[in-house]
Order: C-alpha cells, then structure tokens, then sequence
C-alpha cells in the first residue's frame, strides 16, 4: 500500500454508503489507537495486512484504495479485534460491508465469487453426491437433504 | 389570591428563542392570574417598576418572574416584592433562559410555557414564610486526608473555620506521599507535601483523625451529623518515640500497601518515614497478639487493647476530597497483571523510590538485571468496555516523567511508550515531552493488545520486554 | 433434552468423525438431537453478499422455530452466524427489511422474529449438561492425557454475541469439558489463535501459516489436540498431513473433536466415533488412553 494518499479522491457518495450499511459499528470513532493491529493473528504472519490502515482509509472515503486492495479479503473474521477496540469500531463489520460493496462492483476473489454459484447450483458448500450418501449410510447416519430448495433460491437470486 | 406573571424578553436571550407573548397568552387566563406581562430587562429599573406597580395596582400577593437562572437577580427580585409589602417567599423563580432558550431551539416556546404553568401552580400553593435565625455549625468535614483534603483543611483554618479531617489510612498523605517526583518540574513530591502535613498536624483548628472512615451522615447543610468510625491504633500518639524496636521483635509480616505490595512490613508499623501522626500503628487484622512489641516498648506507648471508636461529630459542611483508586485488574487481563514482570504505575513510583535513589538497579525476581520497560498506555480508559469512557490526563505526563527519571538513574534502560494519544495539555508539559525524546525514549503509536511472556505483541515492535507496566 | 441439531455444509459430507461423536455422546447423555431441514447457514458468501447470507441464516431459523426446538450447532462458525443473525435482524431494520424482500420474492416467506436460543454444541455440554455430569457418567478415565485445547474464534467470540459465556480473551470451558473425562488440559503460548481458515480461499499460504503456528508450538509436546470446529479441524488435521509432506516432517499432533474424546471416556466403542476420518494417526492417543 502506498505511503501517501491523495485526500482530494475522498468519495462522499462512497463515506454516505458505509454510514448507512454498517449497523452496530462505530467506525467514525476510530482514534487509531492499533490495538487491532496488535491482536490480529493474520497480520503476524502477512505483515502488510493492517486493519488500523484500512479503518483510516474507510474513514477518510478513499473508496479506490480500499475496494481494490486485497487486504480487505485477509481479515481472518477472528473478532480479537472487536473484543479489544476501545471505541466499538468492529473491523471485522467494517470487512464485511467493504468486502459486499466491492463484490457489488465486481471486484471480488474469484473463489468466493464462484461459491455463491455453486450454492445456487447445489444448495451445499460441499455437495452431497452417491458416494457421501453411502458412506453416511454405512456410518448409520441419518440422510440429508443433499440439494436444499430455499438454499439454492436464495443464491441463485438475481441471476 | 392574586397572582402576576412577568415574563422577561431579556434582550433577546429568551425572546430569540421563546415566543414570549405566546407564553403570556397561554397563561393570561388561568384561574388566579390578575396579571400576566410581558417586559425588555425584568431586571432593569423600569422592569422592577412594572412589578412594583402591578402589586401596588391590582393588589398582588404572588409573584411570578419568568426569567433568568435565579442565581442571577432571585434575591434582589425578593428584595423588591418585600419592599412592596409582599412577602419574598411567595415570589416563584420560573428559568426560561438557562434551561430553556438558551439550550433549546425546537420547542423551547413550549417547554417554557410549562414551566410557567408549573411555576403557577406551585405559586398558587406556596404560603406566607417568616425568616428565623437559627444556630449553624461552621465546623466542616474534610473527608479524606490527601493533599486535597489537606489542602482544604489548611485553608479552611485560615479562614477561622474548625476543620474535622476524617483519613482512612493511618497517616494522612494520600497519593501524593507515594509518589516519587511531580511533573513536569521533577520537585520531590513528599518533601513539599510533608510540610503541610506537619502543619495539619501542628494546627489548632484542625482535629485530625486517621484510621477513621465516616460510616454515616445526616442531617443537611449548617445542620449535619457525622459519624466517624475510628479504629483502634493500639500505639499512644504522644509517647510513641519510633525507635522501631517494636517492629523489629514483630513476628508477622504482611505486604505494606504504601509500597503497592511490593516490599513487606510488620503489624506494627510506621506507616512511611514522614508520616502524620507521626508514631507506629498497629495493623489488628493480621496482629498475632504475641505481646512483643509491648514488652519491648521503652515509651510504654503500645496498648493491644485498645478499642475501635464511634464518634459524633457536628458538622456544617462537607467537603469529599477521597481521591482515585488504580482501575481492576481483572479488566486489563490481557496483559496478564498476575505476571510478575508487568507493575502498574505508582509501583514504579515505589521502586524508584526504594532501588533506584539507593543507587540499586532494576531486577527481576531471580536477580537478573531489567533492560527495558514497555508502558502501555490508555490502559482502561477510552475504553468504555474496558474501563472508563474518559481520558485521566495525568496519564501521559507522569509517563514521561517516569520515563526521564528511569532514564536518569538507567541510562542503559531502553523504554518503550505505547501510546494512542500524547496528551500533554499544562505548561511545561510539551517541553517535558521533548526532553523525553531527546533523552531517547521510544515511541510507538500503538496499543499492545496482549502480553505473553513479557513479549508485547505491539503494532510494531515484537521485541523481548521483560519489564511492563499498566 | 431435545435439540435441533445443525450440521451445516462441511460435516455431514467433509467431516462425518464430527457427526458421529456428537450423536453417540448424546445418545449416551441422553439428549435428543432432531434433524430439520437446513442448509447452509451462509456464512460462507457473507463477504460478497450479505443479506443473502442473512436470508439464508434466517430460513434456518424459521425452520428451527417450526419444530419448537432450540438449536445446537457443531460448527462454531454456524453457530456464530446464527447468533449473529438473529442480533441484525432485530435491531437494524433496513437490512431486516432487505432480507424479506428476497424472501418473499424468491421463497414467498417472510422472516418475522423468530428467535430460538443458538448454542454451539460444547456449550450445550458445557452449560445445560453440565461439567458434573460429564464426570459422573465417565467410565474410562482419561488421566495421563496431556491435551491442548483449541477453542476457535466464533465459539467465544463476539462476545457480545455469546453472552460472555465463556471469556473471549481465556476460554476455558473446553478445558473444563476436556477435564471432565479425566484427561489433563494444558496452557499454551497462542491459545486464543486463529485457525486461519477463513482465509483458506483467498490466501492458503497465508492460511497455512497461521495453522503451522499452533502445531509447532505443540510438536511434542502434546498427546492431542482437541476442538469443535470442522474449519480448524480441516486446517490443524488434514492440512498438517500436507504440510507435514510439503515439509517432509511430521508435527505428531493428533487432531480429535472433542465428542470424539468425551466419546472414549463414556466407553463409547471407537468404531462408532469416526476415527478412521481423522488425517493424522491417532494411534498414539489411543493407545495411551487404553483403547
């Protein structure tokens, strides 16, 4: 990520969507303290990924940076970071609604892009075939509804 | 009965906000209301004229301004209605401005025509009072024996008032007698607090009593009881000599809360070496009764069984100067404060007091030298999850203070500050700050989010901190 | 004790050693667990679409309502989105209102509130079965074993979702429950650390580190790991066989879910609790548990 930023790209519409889609998060709060940096576990081991960074650039409306950097889709979803935050900032609530609106514009890991298909197909992350439902007899376990209905309508909205 | 209702516009202050005739219309024709009006500056000569003329006119026994906060003109609109031959009591104080136009902008017209309408119906049932002198106690209660309440005491004597200083602790001295240097000017703290505490002691308008907790008041103001819970001392104030032989054949030994826990005393103590009242005291809870100190005694001044008091005292005013208490423990967990490496501040204030002025280093409890401290700061507070929703202001600059005296003493001590913000708001204060840089402290803008090990997970520094404090 | 049980989408077909424990240690205690139609509970496409994620989440609570059951779940991250569900849709209303509008239009349904109680399974153990219990019906006890704990992220944590059950920052419940079939839980550096798995899709490597972490602080030293989520249990058990090949050295940790422990001390037969799924060899564990 760069160093330097141009503020003047600062996108109202952008900082007006976030106001309204994030719920219990408090991110205008956000003094930057880095707590969230110091307890998140990804960043111990992929140290360009900072979510303090990230909450910034959210704040500032720097909605190019942030919707096209990869670090948004790192945040793990381990909530240490929201048990610490002093303000009620909830980064991972911020991950999630930054992580929708870049979806929305098609920029996406194309492995997540590609699950909502495959719910919308099958029904199921992994889907049951003859040889699961086999084995799940030989183990006495009781059958599952190997393609669910409403599942597979719900992904497959919109399309 | 005869009410009048004077609503003031006050220049604009309320009739910016408030529809001043509105008010007035609402309220002309309630039962009772002889007279409602509306005036520029009740307060001015021609206002108080208004109201002079309309009890003269239509024969008002009861007053009704509208108005300012009364702390502003209550008792010279008194003065006027009583002048007129009304009586002062039944004059009714409605604040329009205060709490109304000058905090609302929607609604305000409507919030001050309630009020009217309850100031009217509080006037309406308001009777005639005579003034009567009564006897006030001026003795004041100074709860707490810091250097608040010390400094209270001391000023309220000067002032001719007889003071009752209530401390819980042995000694009076508080805070400000554990710590080591103030910031930013580094004076020692106990030697300028010690002369005043020498003067609480000396003073004759001053009734000192330690090892004493208020456990009741009533009463109200000019007219309180107080009652003082005194525990025994078992140690005569006036012939204690502190020679120290009592201690020293005392078997029991129990962590001394002066030092923070961090060094031991003896059931029989003296509480620090400039304390007040200055003699030993003995600790009853942890007190084995073995009889030690007595016989050992040259003063004769030990007496183990000596009892807990109950006294009554007559109090005018109160004044609550009990000071702060460090936050729980229990809520800073992920720093680990059990661990032994990690001490909170006034700790350090102690350990700077007791190794670092003996010319002692820092170690850790197998001996091993200390090479650098981490402070993390904001612990528990910004933090309403966590702690307080507020920010102490004391924490940053007593930070850098201990920063610059550890420096001082260790110059090989690498220090670590963890900070969100530096808040460095007095004089002096940024100054201090700079000199903590130049003295080569290390900044960091980061909270810690937990310890392991004395390793600080930091925002940017992971490296081997084996001393820490809260 | 009746529950609705949710399986979500990686156990029934990825993770069966999971499935079979739980329901043999229940049928054991005796409680009742009840098959519903579910479905993926979506926390998966939570990142690319939210509300479809929450229409998803909030079928599942329908359905669980229906039969008038509270829910337990095996996966901790589908017990979290559950939870978490349940908490949007109360408060923010614009999203509970985009819910239904796909509800109606793509099932005719509508989600009106239902809330039944969502628990994680061990939680279930934990706080309606009891530690007390557990121990009493313990018939061969597992002294000797030095366990570690894996609690995972959404089983504690938000903690405002789970109630502070259990302390987000040291869980200790599992080590209570693993205590309770006599084995001895163990503290570690990296208790409260992330699997890693909810990145596997995006970044492996990075994913794989996280996992690589834990296991090496626990090569050795440990007699098993133990945990109760089929995520990590994908990332500490499958993966540190492949790690182990990539890095031609084996971290020795066997890798067991909790009802698959619970399950030997209560006598359970170990055919019947899925061994045979588990990746890395759990010969050693066994063995040293008298099996």
């Amino acid at each position: 990520m760069d160093a330097v930023v141009d503020i003047s790209k600062s996108d109202t519409r952008f900082l007006r969507t976030l106001d309204r889609e994030l719920g219990a998060s408090d991110l205008s709060k956000c003094f930057q303290c880095g707590v969230c940096v110091a307890s998140c576990p990804v960043r111990e081991i992929e140290e360009t990924f900072n979510p303090r960074r990230i909450m910034k650039l959210a704040k500032l409306g720097l909605k190019d940076i942030v919707l096209r950097s990869e670090f948004i889709w790192l945040c793990s979803m381990c909530f240490m970071c929201q048990e610490r935050c002093p303000q009620d900032v909830r980064p991972p609530e911020v991950m999630t609604v930054l992580r929708n609106i870049a979806a929305k514009e098609g920029v996406a890991p194309p492995n997540l892009l590609k699950l909502v298909d495959v719910l919308a197909e099958n029904g199921r992350v992994y889907p049951i075939d003859d040889f699961t439902e086999d084995e799940r007899d030989d183990r006495d376990l009781p059958e599952v509804e190997p393609q669910p209905e409403f599942v597979m309508k719900i992904a497959g909205a919109g399309k | 009965m005869a009410l009048g209702v004077f609503i003031c516009r006050c220049g604009g202050n309320i009739s910016g906000t408030v529809n001043c005739e509105e008010v007035r219309d609402a309220v002309k024709d309630m039962e009772r209301v002889t007279t409602a009006q509306v005036t520029d500056f009740l307060c001015s000569k021609p206002g108080l004229q208004v109201i002079r003329n309309a009890i003269q006119r239509r024969k008002l026994d009861r007053v009704l301004v509208a108005c300012c906060s009364p702390h502003m003109h209550e008792r010279m609109f008194q003065n006027v209605v009583e002048e007129e031959g009304m009586n002062r009591y039944q004059l009714v104080h409605v604040n329009v401005r205060e709490q109304c136009s000058w905090i609302h902008e929607k609604g305000a017209t409507e919030k001050a025509v309630n009020l009217v309408k309850g100031g009217i119906r509080r006037a309406l049932a308001l009777d005639p009072l005579e003034e009567k002198e009564v006897e006030l106690c001026r003795d004041v209660l100074v709860i707490g024996g810091g250097v608040a309440g010390i400094t209270a005491a001391l000023q309220l004597s000067e002032g001719g008032f007889k003071v009752n200083l209530v401390e819980r602790n042995p000694s009076i001295g508080g805070r400000m007698a554990q710590l080591s240097k103030t910031f930013p000017t580094l004076d020692c703290s106990p030697c300028i607090l010690s002369p005043r505490m020498a003067e609480v002691g000396n003073d004759k308008n001053i009734t000192l009593y330690t090892g004493a907790e208020v456990v009741d008041l009533t009463g109200g103001p000019g007219n309180y009881k107080a009652l003082v819970k005194q525990k025994a001392r078992g140690v005569d104030i006036d012939k204690c000599l502190k020679c120290a032989r009592c201690s020293t054949v005392c078997p029991t030994e129990v962590p001394n809360e002066f030092e923070e826990g961090l060094y031991p005393r003896k059931a029989i103590y003296l509480p620090f070496p400039q304390a007040v009242p200055s003699a030993y005291v003995i600790d009853f809870e942890n007190c084995q009764r073995c009889g030690n100190c007595v016989e050992a005694c040259p003063a004769k001044a030990v007496n183990l069984d000596d009892e807990d008091k109950m006294i009554e005292l007559d109090i005018g005013s109160v004044i609550v100067a009990t000071g702060f208490d460090l936050i729980d423990e229990e809520k800073l967990r992920s720093y680990r404060p059990e661990h032994p490496g990690v001490v909170n501040a006034l700790q350090v204030e102690r350990l700077i007091e007791n190794e670092l002025t003996e010319g002692k280093v820092l170690t850790t409890k197998d001996g091993d030298r200390i090479k650098s401290i981490a402070y993390v700061l904001c612990a528990g507070s910004r933090d309403p999850h966590r702690g307080v929703s507020y920010c102490s202001a004391v924490c940053c600059p007593y930070t850098i203070k201990q920063a610059v005296l550890l420096k001082k003493y260790l110059p090989y001590l690498k220090i670590y500050i963890y900070y969100t913000d530096m808040r460095m708001i007095g004089r002096g204060f940024e100054d201090f700050y700079r000199e903590a840089r130049e003295k080569g402290v290390f900044f960091i803008h980061g909270r810690p989010g937990d310890q392991e090990r004395g390793r600080a997970r930091g925002a940017l520094v992971r490296d081997g901190a084996p001393g820490w404090r809260r | 004790m009746r529950y609705a049980v949710f399986l979500g989408c990686t156990i029934p077909s990825r993770q069966m050693n999971y499935e079979q424990s739980a329901r043999a240690v229940s049928e054991a205690l005796g409680i009742e667990l009840v098959d519903a139609d579910f479905g993926c509970c979506g926390f998966p496409i939570e990142p690319i679409d939210e509300v479809k994620a929450l229409s998803m989440a909030a079928m599942n609570l329908k359905k669980a309502q229906e039969k008038g059951l509270d829910v337990v779940a095996l996966c901790s991250a589908c017990g979290e989105m559950l939870a978490k569900a349940e908490e949007t849709l109360e408060k923010d209303e614009s999203t509970a209102k985009n819910v239904n509008r796909l509800l109606s239009k793509q099932l005719g349904l509508e989600y009106s509130g239902e809330r039944p109680r969502v628990i994680h399974f061990a939680r279930m153990l934990y706080e309606d079965v009891g530690t007390e219990r557990i121990r009493s019906m313990v018939k061969r006890p597992l002294g000797g074993l030095k366990i570690a704990t894996h609690p995972g992220c959404h089983y504690v944590r938000p903690s405002t979702l789970s109630g502070g059950f259990d302390d987000p920052e040291f869980p200790h419940s599992l080590d209570e429950l693993v205590e309770a079939t006599g084995a001895e839980a163990v503290d570690y550096v990296g208790k409260e650390d992330c699997c890693g798995g909810g990145i596997l899709a995006v970044r492996e490597d990075v994913a794989k580190a996280m996992t690589r972490k834990k296991l090496e602080t626990l090569s050795g030293k440990v007699d098993a790991m133990v945990l109760i989520c089929p995520f990590c249990g994908i990332m500490y058990d499958r993966y540190q066989k492949l790690m182990g090949a990539e890095m031609e050295k084996e971290f020795g940790v066997p890798v067991l879910y909790y009802p698959q422990l619970l399950g030997l001390a209560l006598g359970i037969d170990p055919e019947e609790l899925g061994f045979d799924v588990n990746s890395v060899s759990v010969d050693g564990v066994l063995e040293k548990a008298g099996v």
